[in-house]
């Protein structure tokens, strides 16, 4: 995929979210973010550093990804894989950096996921590979969470829960951002909506504004209508008629 | 506290290997076509019986062959383990990127033209080993899917290079018999000289490993999250594929082509310590000695004063573990 003219920021403390058809972009944005792609022109800066120039280990200590890669065959319990989040902290020669227990069992409480922690990764099922990934890259992090589809394979409850611990963090001052292509549950809780189509960014702004129903019926290219004032939460309507 | 229980588990774990290995040891250095009393090892090992025939058959046969095949064990679980990490694949062995088929080619060709020379045999080896690897390395770098396009090269040279193999057997004339032989693995051709070159390439990759271990538990989370965890990815599959490559190389150029070690030993080493690679390593030295020495053991004892070439029993014992490890753990994972 290749982005065009992407010009964003993800500030401290703050939900973006990117939304978009499938190949619009969003995953090689994150991807770029994190540094697993390099852009062949233009600039991804922290404090005004290119995250070229920025070590990859500094980089990693800063900003983690959750991508939709689950490992497959991966050997190791829950709690080895969190665990794992800790190496760009560690020192060459330290086999556990300073606090590790600690930070991973506050990720462990914060994500509930204390039912899981002694459980092989092999054993569970795809939602649960998931919400682990998830708690390793918030422990890997101190100041951005760079989320790919984090609410794939999760059901309804699990991904409000999601979102309720994606708050949690970024009222804690870590800047997050989500890639999704759910239009149901992910606005509720976002302070920007990024809305991109073959590459570009098509709308930037306050959910309201870009997620309306004008942006989505372009880039969806279907009548797909949000009611953001309802009472109850927001409504999507797929403007979808059943033919009998 | 859990650091210390685990620590503790481990050593008890590691401790019991090293404990096993030296029993393993004293009874392969009194195993043999001259049976060696423990009374006969202690009076050469304490020097008070240098001149006898039993202390020269300790310290000149016996001992070298021993430290060869431990060495040997070593450093072909070690590649099994650094293989099946770098292709995130629990059937992957040490065999697989036709380094081994490139070295037994140098080898075979040096036989040919060198006859069995120690020294020649095993440079010819090396040198064989070493143009396969960088064979597949610079056709897989024209590609972006690295490991995959290193694992179906080394499929395909793996087939050329035997291949060119039997296709050089077709001209031995009298010295086919000693290059089967050869090609069955053994280490009848033991030495001082030939053990000291392979516990430098062993205790060189060893401590590598030992190094690169956090980073290779790193890498089994994928590549994306490898990389975006701050590892230099490339970087560590080129140490994982040269770390392979010559300890598989070095191993084949000195005893042959010897089977399953490679593959069976790091899946019991897991068994046993658990699959977190910086205690993985080690254990899994220490076993693939262990199991060479004991099969090395067998294949001088079994048909005893004749000699049978170590690769048959090292395929009849690991065989059936790998059948048994399949059936066992096929319904959760080979991997743990």
């Amino acid at each position: 995929m290749v982005l065009e003219q992407v010009s964003m920021e993800l500030q401290p403390g703050k939900i973006v979210g990117i939304f978009g058809p499938n190949g619009s972009g969003k995953s090689t944005l994150a991807n770029c973010l994190a540094g697993i792609l390099r852009p062949s022109t233009g600039r991804i800066s922290i404090d005004e550093y290119s995250i070229c120039a920025i070590p990859a280990m500094q980089l990693a200590q800063r900003m983690s990804l959750a991508s939709q890669e689950i490992p497959a065959g991966l050997p190791f319990s829950v709690e080895q894989v969190l665990r794992l989040g800790c190496y760009p902290h560690r020192g060459f020669w330290q086999g556990r950096m300073p606090g590790e227990s600690e930070k991973v069992a506050q990720c462990i409480e914060l994500t509930r996921l204390q039912h899981l922690v002694t459980r092989q990764f092999n054993e569970l099922s795809g939602g649960e590979k998931r919400r682990v990934m998830f708690a390793r890259a918030i422990i890997q992090t101190e100041q951005f969470l760079l989320l790919d589809e984090p609410a794939a394979y999760l059901d309804p409850q699990h991904q409000l829960e999601l979102f309720e611990i994606i708050q949690t963090l970024a009222k804690s001052g870590i800047g997050i951002l989500i890639t999704s292509h759910d239009l149901f549950v992910a606005p509720l809780f976002l302070d920007i909506a990024i809305l991109m189509h073959n590459g570009r960014i098509i709308a930037c702004g306050p959910p309201e504004q870009a997620l309306s129903s004008e942006n989505i019926n372009i880039v969806f290219k279907h009548s797909i209508s949000i009611a953001w004032n309802h009472p109850g939460g927001i409504i999507v309507d797929l403007g979808i008629q059943a033919i009998r | 506290m859990d650091k210390i229980n685990s620590q503790c588990s481990y050593l008890w774990q590691f401790g019991l290997l090293l404990v096993l290995s030296c029993a393993v040891l004293l009874l392969a250095l009194c195993c043999g076509a001259v049976k060696i009393s423990p009374a006969q090892l202690i009076e050469t090992f304490s020097g008070l019986d240098g001149n006898s025939t039993a202390s020269q058959i300790i310290i000149s046969t016996r001992l070298p062959r021993i430290m060869l095949a431990g060495l040997a064990g070593m450093s072909l679980s070690l590649a099994g383990l650094a293989a099946q990490t770098l292709f995130r694949n629990p059937l992957a062995s040490p065999y697989m990127l036709g380094v081994s088929n490139g070295s037994a080619l140098g080898a075979v060709t040096g036989m040919l033209i060198g006859g069995l020379n120690s020294a020649s045999l095993t440079a010819c080896g090396i040198a064989g080993g070493i143009m396969s690897l960088l064979l597949i390395k610079f056709l897989a770098s024209r590609t972006g899917n690295f490991t995959g396009t290193i694992l179906l090269l080394g499929i395909a040279s793996n087939a050329l290079f035997s291949a060119l193999v039997s296709g050089i057997l077709l001209f031995a004339g009298e010295r086919l018999q000693g290059i089967i032989f050869w090609l069955m693995g053994g280490f009848w051709r033991a030495s001082w000289a030939a053990s000291g070159m392979l516990a430098l390439t062993t205790m060189g990759g060893l401590a590598a490993m030992l190094l690169l271990a956090p980073s290779m538990n790193v890498l089994l989370l994928g590549d994306k999250t490898a990389i975006s965890s701050g590892l230099n990815l490339r970087r560590l599959q080129l140490w994982l594929l040269l770390i392979v490559a010559i300890l598989s190389a070095t191993v084949v150029s000195v005893a042959g082509v010897i089977g399953f070690i490679g593959l069976i030993v790091p899946h019991l080493a897991r068994i046993i310590c658990g699959p977190e690679l910086r205690k993985l390593v080690p254990a899994c030295a220490v076993g693939g000695a262990i199991l060479t020495v004991a099969a090395d053991m067998v294949a001088r004892t079994m048909l005893s004063p004749a000699e049978i070439p170590v690769g048959i029993i090292t395929s009849l014992i690991g065989a059936p573990i790998l059948v048994w490890l399949i059936l066992a753990k096929a319904r959760v994972d080979l991997w743990q």
